[in-house]
């Protein structure tokens, strides 16, 4: 172990500089300007624009409280029943009351009706929508907007839970910008204490989502308003025809929205939790999901945004390779330069996984305290930090294991026309349909 | 003979008559047939006949093969249930069949006494059951306050004391004298107990029952998912949002559910209440909260066949009143039959009262309170009679008093006085009591009197 040690340390204070760059040119080339640099300047800038809008944004919050519009809450989901007493209460709990919440059950098979039903009866839902048999995310998502009146749609997962100022905060830049046409929430993981595999997603999540969509927001490439905390402008729901066959249906109606010229943004102060996978299975099932959509509809759906017409936005344009180049094509890239690697330098290769792993955490240590620092729950963040020596065996080799399969399944069997997740009647038609 | 009966010749040895004239009649007269057939000419009076025959307590009375002579017209199903059977054609066979099943069948019975009323009721029940072999079977009634009625017990029990009526059934099957077969559920008002509901689905807000309801479609493509007035166009069904016609249920679309709307106040849901409005006392009741009731078909276990033998004896239940002063009932027959035979020895004559307070059901249901009424009852009679007189009670009900040699005017001042105080006292403990119903009356006992056509009249009282 100290023969280890020594040889590791003998080794890279003996090579020059732009060796270590050579070696690892593709951290710092591309990882350390996207992720660490854009990321510090963005979020910079952001905080900078926060501060001289702040008069602005308040007179905002104070138009939403005097207009007091409907809002209607929508939340699709298939045997959730369990998470909806608790999903109310935190709605009783918001600061923004003059919501009607709208439960649609998509054939669940649970008690998820009783419990519905009774807190229906009770006052507590304002409508229960359930179908006998299963008709999809979207159908559902589509059914609750065509029972809603509000004048914006909030959509949510069931297994979420809300800041008390939650539903506020999100409604409040539709008041700052005519032109915004859907905001999305931040989301952070709920239950980081219950695994190990947790703590990561939690990270991974303060990374991506309230780092990676505030800087992708700043830049107005900001692609996917989640459906786990969203909200839209209901008449531009109704416009584009409300949800598609998904998966990946929250990116392409936004992706709609944004095609009609309308700004999307994200706002990091609107906090959610949700709980996240705590078994390495339920993960990586998860990631398939997500990662096969990615290239479902941005491949295929959503080809248009390549093509120079007179559509062409040239935003949605590099909104889209960016997304596929930091995770299509980087990967490939990826896989090239270790396969190079273990193949010229086979002596070294050791020695550099452990100098990447001193890289990566560097670099998301500083991340990582960034958010904190921008962060309303700062203080529970930061010990998050203890977990950073070993994001990059999560970050690096497991999760870009399990996107890479799901790129390739995706795009030679077109395996999400068979995933279990929609119900085989829609997944028939979306593939005859070519969807 | 039986006024306004013609027997039935070629009958051989049995009194077979066939009643066609209703105007009093007199059941009393029936104890001599061996079985009747009634016109159903007029079927209003031979089932209020029929009823009465079946009311009666007198086993020679309420056992009596009944038969109902039909030639045309329906009969309802509840005299149908109290008789045993339709003719078409005044034939002996199976009346006589009938005559002699029920007179093998009493051969069985012995003697049986009871101070309970229910025990009397069901007795009574398990003889004509068990001399026919007869279940005990709900009937529909329109009439009947509940829907449904069991026809031979309700004529112990006024119209609106239907849960005191099933509640006997209940005891019957607990203590293993009844199997009961379930035959149907219904529901009644929890507050009246009527079984006419007018069931209807309302606004899960504001309880109208103006609501309609719709189909829900999911056009499987598009994922568009609304109410069927959506896509109605006159060019068929068409998607709001894709435009495409809707072709095959199942392949391109589905209807998953429905939508229900109220035109009062705009609500829209899912599920709408059912309330059920009582046609007897207009209450609105949820469905849920209505209360159920099971009817179940009713037929003697082994236990019930040997109590309609011998009587029914569950511990408690036949404790005796031990009233001081006053003799058990089987006891006061035994110096009722004494007496008989001493008047005819000595040519004199005595008198037998009895004094029948005849109570609603509901007054007797605080068994305490009713048996501390009796009670004090009893204190009045004993100081009013002298110590040669011999008093009893049975049945719950009615109080027995033998006179010796005291003479009918006596004994009429008597009962008067006892008829007149026992209401007082009746009105005492029961204030809201509108009415009383006693029953005061006296036989003479002398020279003529038969002791069995006596104990038969006694045992109506
Ligand atoms: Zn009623
Ligand atoms: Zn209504
Ligand atoms: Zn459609």
């Amino acid at each position: 172990m100290i023969d280890f040690w020594q040889r590791f340390f003998d080794f890279w204070l003996n090579v020059p500089p732009e060796r270590i760059v050579r070696l690892f040119w593709y951290f710092f080339l591309l990882e350390v300007p996207r992720y660490l640099l854009f990321d510090l300047v963005v979020v910079v800038l952001f905080s900078l624009k926060r501060l001289w809008n702040s008069d602005t944004y308040q007179a905002a919050n104070n138009q939403l409280f005097a207009e007091n519009p409907l809002i209607s809450i929508i939340v699709p989901g298939k045997n959730e029943g369990r998470h909806i007493p608790k999903l109310v209460q935190s709605l009783t709990e918001q600061t923004y009351q003059n919501y009607q919440l709208i439960i649609v059950d998509d054939g669940s098979d649970d008690n998820t009706p009783f419990i519905c039903r009774k807190l229906e009866k009770e006052g507590k839902i304002d409508l229960f929508l359930r179908n006998e048999e299963r008709g999809g995310k979207a159908s559902a998502a589509n059914l609750a907007l065509r029972f809603s009146k509000g004048k914006y749609i909030v959509h949510l997962d069931a297994d979420t839970s809300f800041d008390r100022d939650a539903i506020e905060k999100i409604l409040t830049p539709f008041y700052t910008d005519s032109e915004i046409g859907a905001v999305g929430g931040n989301v952070k993981v709920r239950n980081s204490k219950e695994a190990v595999i947790a703590s990561f997603q939690a990270v991974e999540y303060l990374q991506t989502i309230t780092m990676g969509r505030m800087v992708a927001s700043y830049l107005g490439i900001y692609k996917i308003v989640s459906g786990a905390f969203g909200a839209f402008r209901r008449d531009l729901v109704e416009r584009v025809g409300g949800w598609d066959i998904g998966p990946g249906l929250d990116g392409d109606i936004t992706m709609k929205i944004r095609k009609m010229g309308y700004r999307i943004v994200f706002e990091p102060r609107a906090v959610s939790l949700t709980n996240v996978p705590t078994s390495l299975k339920k993960l990586s099932n998860q990631r398939f999901r997500w990662s096969r959509s990615m290239v479902r509809f941005r491949l295929r759906k959503h080809a248009d945004v390549f093509v120079p017409d007179q559509n062409f936005q040239f935003r949605n344009f590099f909104s889209s390779v960016e997304n596929l180049f930091f995770n299509v094509v980087l990967d490939a890239l990826w896989f090239y330069y270790v396969i190079r690697l273990a193949i010229n330098n086979p002596d070294i290769i050791f020695l550099m996984i452990v100098m990447k792993m001193f890289l990566y955490g560097m670099s998301n240590f500083v991340q990582v305290i960034l958010v904190s620092l921008m962060s309303e729950r700062g203080r529970q963040e930061i010990k998050l930090l203890m977990y950073i020596p070993f994001m990059s065996i999560y970050d690096g080799y497991y999760l870009r294991l399990v996107r890479t399969i799901a790129y390739f399944r995706e795009w030679l069997a077109s395996s999400s026309y068979d995933d279990a997740w929609n119900p085989r009647k829609s997944s028939v038609q979306a593939k005859e349909h070519h969807l | 003979m039986i006024p306004g009966g013609k027997k039935i010749q070629n009958a051989g040895n049995f009194e077979i008559y066939l009643i066609t004239d209703y105007q009093d009649q007199d059941i009393r007269h029936f104890a001599l047939a061996d079985a009747l057939v009634l016109d159903w000419q007029q079927p209003d009076h031979a089932t209020a006949l029929l009823k009465e025959i079946r009311a009666s307590f007198i086993e020679s009375i309420y056992l009596l093969p009944v038969f109902i002579f039909n030639a045309d017209g329906v009969v309802s199903d509840t005299p149908k249930s109290l008789s045993d059977g339709e003719l078409s054609v005044v034939q002996e066979e199976p009346i006589g069949k009938m005559i002699r099943q029920v007179k093998k069948r009493r051969e069985d019975f012995t003697p049986h006494e009871t101070n309970s009323s229910e025990n009397r009721i069901l007795t009574k029940l398990f003889r004509y059951m068990y001399t026919r072999d007869k279940t005990l079977n709900p009937e529909v009634d329109v009439h009947a306050h509940m829907g449904y009625e069991y026809p031979l017990i309700r004529l112990h029990y006024p119209a609106g004391e239907s849960m005191e009526m099933l509640k006997i059934l209940r005891r019957g099957t607990e203590n293993d004298f009844f199997q009961g077969i379930f035959v149907d559920k219904t529901h009644v008002c929890p507050n009246c107990h009527s079984g006419h509901l007018n069931l209807r689905e309302v606004c899960t807000k504001c309880a109208s029952a103006h609501i309609s309801s719709e189909n829900l479609i999911h056009h499987f493509v598009c994922a568009y998912m609304g109410p069927e007035g959506d896509f109605v166009t006159k060019q068929g069904l068409v998607c709001p949002k894709c435009n495409r016609q809707l072709r095959h249920i199942g392949v391109d679309y589905d209807k998953p559910s429905v939508i229900y709307r109220c035109h009062d106040c705009r609500h829209e849901f899912q599920e709408p209440d059912i309330t059920a409005l009582c046609l007897n006392c207009k209450t609105v009741t949820p469905v849920e909260k209505l209360l159920e009731i099971t009817l179940d078909k009713y037929s003697l276990t082994d236990l019930g066949r040997d109590a309609a033998r011998t009587g029914i004896k569950v511990a408690g239940e036949e404790r005796e009143f031990t009233i001081p002063g006053f003799v058990n009932f089987s006891t006061f027959l035994t110096f009722l039959r004494f007496e008989i035979e001493r008047v005819k020895v000595s040519g004199k004559e005595s008198q037998m009262g009895s004094v029948s307070l005849n109570l609603p059901a509901r007054l007797r249901s605080n068994r305490q309170q009713f048996e501390r009424l009796v009670l004090d009852i009893s204190d009045f009679i004993r100081n009013n009679t002298d110590s040669s007189d011999i008093l009893s009670f049975a049945n719950d009900n009615t109080f027995f008093m033998i006179f010796p040699e005291k003479g009918a005017t006596a004994v009429e001042k008597i009962l008067n006085d006892f008829r007149s105080s026992i209401e007082k006292l009746l009105s005492n403990t029961f204030e809201d009591e509108p009415e009383w119903n006693l029953a005061a009356q006296y036989e003479t006992l002398n020279a003529e009197t038969e002791y069995n056509a006596l104990i038969n009249q006694v045992k109506t009282i």
